[in-house]
């Protein structure tokens, strides 16, 4: 019968474990990183997303700012 | 503290030569792209030639469009966006030089290579071992480069491009190597040290990470730049960026078992790559919906800016892109999608939608910056824009039918499942036929959109001339002490915290009885010391996390940790077991030394690219092809052979299905044989004289590699090689075809008879050898 065909071998006993070490270690990772995310003070949050936009000028003025 | 003022002018030459390789680079990956498109169509367009056969010229267009398009691409933006982000000038001119110029060479070996059939056999990671040698070379020029730069900044934070950037630099490093240990047998061919599922999964680990940490993460941290700046506002969420980050980096590495799902690879592996597969949905789309609402009150810019344009058609992309691959990783999608088109499909709406429409924009973007002039034609870019776009969606509208088609044909039963709906493999291939004209259409269309920009870009160049970026800024003279503190960032309480909160939290969840509790009790004792900590010392848990950010060396640790993490779980356990023990009952004979050389033919021609050697757990398959594939057959193929796409039908047990004769009939012309088939003619098999005396060496690695050859001098080897040619030829002869006991096509059968006759119980039989029902 089909179904027999479908059946794989589990290599090892101790393999079966670690998908749950997979998850218990996203888990603590996400949660360290989403308590890290939301702790962080605004006024830092602020300064990283500024870093972009901190003046900057071509070594002769820019035509397509002349443009504007 | 003492700030001392000062003027950086940036380095952005290099920035405008890898934007023009990039640029020139696309051209030649599309345009090759088109070629093998029109070779689906159009089998004529293979011309007899073998280094325009399909087979060949596929791993060009691949590594034409990954590492020569998208790779200047990605080094143009990065060297850009973080000379601006660290507000430091590349520290070493003559390493980007080393870093362009060795980049290209190894393009243009690759495009030497590669027609001439000197190949690895595996997809992505076809370049022969002197060509790896040099990319490991010039990635390392690259990151120290890249490193320096860090460590001579004048901005304490490191924006989340920048961790974006450190993430590829440091795991395309780790892939690659992992991926190319090999044992050369010559100056221009290898084995890889893995075979069998070892190396499907090394590879498919590999493959599925050289788009994540390659085609990604390189791009998203270019979004995470180019697009504020582009709409001239913050990126929507900083924080969704941090958790957008490190999940996207954790789960990543993860993922790469779902390109073999259904196949030989152990249960506990699929599941794992579905499941972390389907967590990707998260951050992905995080991802792409920070980027898309970076937009927000910029949205009117899209009908005038070409650039914004692309960014947002590009991180749609990204979005689609990444809600169809997770889906694709669905065990039971996978048995429907996989091996068709609809993971072509797949992959070109990330490489054309995702990195070439981020590409476009963002060339847009510098050309006048760099050449400090205006575009040449805006509305040639509009133009760019939507024939590009016309092109993605038909080329992968017509692959998702295309790819459908084949999955339910193919797959479709009768007689309550035990009869094939369509027995012969090519009745699906003549009814997709009116796809891959479309595709070929649209393919055509996107390279006329980038003929566009590349026209676009170089009247821009002309109209202005080079400028380099420059910026004052004031320096903090007590900052360089900080950016390397690396003991000071990983010895402090909040880290050890961290560290037995783990180690306890495992064992509570995975450990027995008193070994769980005492997982529990550690848990609450570690939880319990550190808020006292806390509290009493009046300190801040935010501190740690701040000093990563000032100091790029441990922030690349434990990236590194984060990324390896998921290799090192999925990948270890699989080498480490009994080989010989875990076979399930099925154990491959090694090839007789013609049938290695016909197997070396077999990959130096690309036949894996069309054709699997993996008979997945599913009952049509099993109903077509015989036998569901064992762990053992493979054991010892370096590399293995399963494959990842089924233009032509499945060759795990082709051999002794047809008599030599047919074999050598298909190969001179496959449709005298076999009516509709769109292979190519291999003509110079019948004339070409197989390589015996580079047997010697190739046994010597296969046996280094453990493959159980007796002891044989060179002699030996030939005589085995002449002998069995000549029964094929004799047997040939006898069927009315004549040819030289010496020539390829002998070498080649002489394989393809071999495939799929395992020694059967040749171990303990861990499950009963169930025979094919009839």
């Amino acid at each position: 019968m089909f179904h027999v065909i479908f059946h794989r071998i589990q290599l090892e006993e101790w393999h079966s474990m670690l998908k749950s070490v997979g998850f218990v270690l996203f888990s603590t990772v996400f949660v360290m990183m989403l308590l890290r995310a939301l702790l962080m003070p605004r006024k830092k949050i602020e300064h990283a997303s500024s870093l972009p936009f901190e003046n900057e000028k071509p070594s002769e003025p820019h035509a397509h700012d002349q443009q504007k | 503290m003492n700030n001392t003022k000062t003027t950086i002018e940036y380095n952005d030459g290099i920035v405008r030569q890898f934007l023009i390789a990039g640029i020139l680079w696309a051209v030649v990956g599309m345009l090759a792209g088109v070629v093998i498109a029109s070779q689906l169509a159009f089998w004529q367009m293979n011309f007899n030639t073998p280094w325009l056969t399909f087979g060949r010229l596929r791993p060009l267009h691949t590594n034409a469009a990954i590492f020569a398009f998208v790779g200047n691409m990605m080094f143009c933006g990065i060297y850009y966006s973080t000379q601006r982000l660290v507000k430091a000038r590349l520290p070493s001119n003559f390493l980007a030089q080393v870093h362009f110029w060795g980049w290209q060479a190894i393009i243009v070996a690759a495009a030497i290579t590669l027609p001439l059939g000197l190949t690895r056999g595996k997809e992505y990671a076809e370049l022969i071992w002197p060509i790896n040698i040099a990319v490991v070379v010039i990635w390392v020029v690259f990151g120290v480069n890249f490193f320096w730069t860090l460590a001579r900044r004048n901005e304490k934070s490191l924006y989340v491009a920048i961790w974006f950037y450190i993430a590829t630099i440091v795991t395309v490093a780790v892939l690659y190597i992992t991926n190319h240990l090999q044992i050369p047998t010559s100056w221009v061919h290898s084995y890889p040290i893995f075979g069998g599922v070892q190396d499907a999964l090394v590879q498919w680990w590999y493959g599925h990470n050289a788009v994540a940490f390659f085609l990604t993460t390189p791009i998203l941290g270019i979004m995470y730049y180019f697009m504020p700046k582009a709409a001239e506002r913050p990126v929507y969420s900083y924080r969704l960026s941090i958790v957008h980050f490190w999940s996207l980096v954790f789960i990543y590495i993860w993922a790469g078992p779902h390109h073999l799902l259904n196949t030989a690879l152990p249960d506990w592996l699929q599941s794992l790559g579905m499941v972390f597969s389907l967590m990707l949905w998260a951050p992905s789309w995080g991802g792409m919906l920070n980027g898309l609402l970076t937009l927000r009150g910029a949205w009117d810019k899209l009908r005038e800016d070409p650039v914004l344009k692309f960014f947002a058609a590009g991180v749609t992309f990204y979005g689609m892109a990444t809600f169809e691959g997770p889906l694709l990783a669905i065990k039971s999608v996978n048995a429907l999608a996989h091996y068709t088109d609809w993971i072509i499909g797949h992959v070109h709406s990330g490489t054309l939608g995702w990195n070439g429409f981020m590409a476009a924009g963002m060339f847009y973007y510098l050309a006048p910056r760099l050449w400090n002039t205006k575009l040449y034609s805006k509305s040639m870019a509009n133009m760019h824009f939507w024939i590009g776009l016309v092109g993605i969606l038909l080329y992968v509208a017509s692959m998702w039918v295309s790819g459908i088609t084949q999955g339910l044909m193919l797959g479709a039963t009768t007689d309550g499942g035990t009869v094939l709906a369509y027995p012969n493999f090519l009745d699906a291939v003549i009814a997709t036929k009116a796809m891959m004209y479309m595709r070929a259409f649209g393919g055509v269309l996107y390279l006329g959109g980038f003929l566009m920009l590349a026209f676009n870009i170089w009247k821009t160049a002309r109209s202005g001339h080079p400028v380099n970026g420059v910026v004052e800024v004031y320096i903090e003279e007590d900052h360089a002490t900080e950016k390397f503190a690396f003991a000071k960032t990983f010895l402090n309480a909040p880290v050890a915290y961290s560290f037995a909160l783990i180690v306890c939290a495992s064992l509570w969840f995975l450990g027995n009885d008193y070994l769980s509790f005492a997982g529990l009790v550690g848990v609450c004792i570690t939880v319990a010391g550190a808020m006292l900590q806390v509290e009493l010392g009046g300190r801040k848990w935010s501190e740690w996390y701040e000093q990563l950010l000032y100091n790029s060396m441990p922030f690349t640790v434990l990236t590194i940790a984060a990324v390896l993490v998921g290799g090192v779980v999925e990948i270890i356990p699989t080498i480490i077991i009994n080989k010989s023990a875990n076979i399930e009952g099925w154990k491959q004979i090694p090839y007789t030394p013609l049938e290695l050389a016909g197997r070396d033919i077999y990959i130096r021609e690309g036949c894996y690219l069309c054709h699997s050697q993996m008979i997945r757990t599913l009952v049509p398959d099993v109903l077509r092809y015989g036998e569901y594939s064992r762990l053992g057959e493979s054991i010892y193929d370096h590399p293995f052979q399963w494959g990842s796409k089924r233009i032509g039908p499945d060759l795990a047990r082709v051999g002794s299905k047809y008599p030599n004769v047919w074999h050598f009939k298909h190969m001179e012309n496959p449709r005298s044989v076999s009516i509709g088939s769109v292979m190519p003619n291999y003509p110079w098999l019948y004339t070409q004289t197989t390589d015996v005396d580079a047997l010697t060496s190739k046994i010597r690695v296969q046996r280094i590699l453990g493959v159980p050859y007796p002891p044989m001098d060179a002699a030996a080897i030939q005589k085995s090689a002449y002998e069995q040619a000549t029964i094929i030829t004799t047997d040939l002869k006898q069927s009315g075809a004549i040819v030289d006991s010496d020539r390829e096509i002998v070498a080649l059968i002489a394989y393809l008879q071999k495939l799929g006759k395992p020694e059967k119980n040749a171990k303990i039989a861990q499950i009963p050898s169930i025979e094919t029902p009839q």
